[in-house]
């Protein structure tokens, strides 16, 4: 069955210091895109400068679902 | 009170060493800290003798850091002395998000860190019931 990976980066915007906080988050991050999406996909907190940036040829979608 | 800086980290090898090398780098004492960990993450909270520089030095390493006002009451370092100050709260339904403690040089009293949801009540119903609450000033100077 295929998975949806969300990684969402974690700046000091939203960040108000506690665990419980970022698992609020990412309750609702998941939440949202399965209202939106149909799916439940799995939502991973990252650190901040750990996606791609928005210059170039920035990857932001990696299918893996023909890499077995 | 004092103040607690909180980190933002991904739960990997060499994520806690990176952050403690950053500030020892900087001259930073790192006086008390817990860390929680929610499987792939966690929040690194430190209680640094320089909040600020320690503060800036982490933005610089571009980490998530938060700030947050916490009050550090001292207690006797003897069986029951975390139970009086919990007892206390409790009887005013003061909830702790979260708390550490640490043991102080003397031998004779252990300090700690609360980070409750009603800040400015627990630290008046502490004081109320004679508890000594450390300052940023003294805090820095442990």
């Amino acid at each position: 069955m295929d998975k949806l990976e969300v990684k969402v980066e974690i700046n000091a915007e939203v960040f108000r210091g506690t665990l419980s906080e970022l698992e609020r988050l990412a309750a609702r991050v998941t939440a949202e895109l399965r209202a939106e999406l149909g799916i439940t996909p799995v939502v991973r907190l990252v650190e901040p400068s750990s996606l791609p940036v928005s210059e170039g040829k920035a990857q932001r979608v990696i299918d893996r679902r023909n890499q077995g | 009170m004092g103040v607690q800086l909180a980190v933002f980290l991904e739960n990997r090898p060499g994520k806690l060493e990176s952050i403690t090398k950053a500030l020892a780098e900087a001259g930073v004492n790192i006086r008390g800290f817990a860390m929680a960990s929610e499987g792939e993450f966690g929040v690194l909270k430190i209680l640094a003798d320089d909040p600020e520089k320690a503060l800036q030095v982490l933005r610089e390493h571009h980490y998530t850091v938060s700030r947050r006002t916490v009050v550090v009451a001292m207690i006797e370092d003897r069986p029951g002395g975390l139970h009086e100050l919990l007892a206390t709260l409790a009887a005013e339904n003061i909830n702790i998000e979260d708390c550490y403690g640490i043991a102080l040089e003397e031998g004779h009293r252990a300090a700690v860190v609360l980070d409750v949801e009603r800040f400015p009540e627990a630290e008046a119903v502490l004081k109320s019931h004679g508890l000594r609450l450390l300052s940023d000033r003294e805090l820095t100077s442990l």
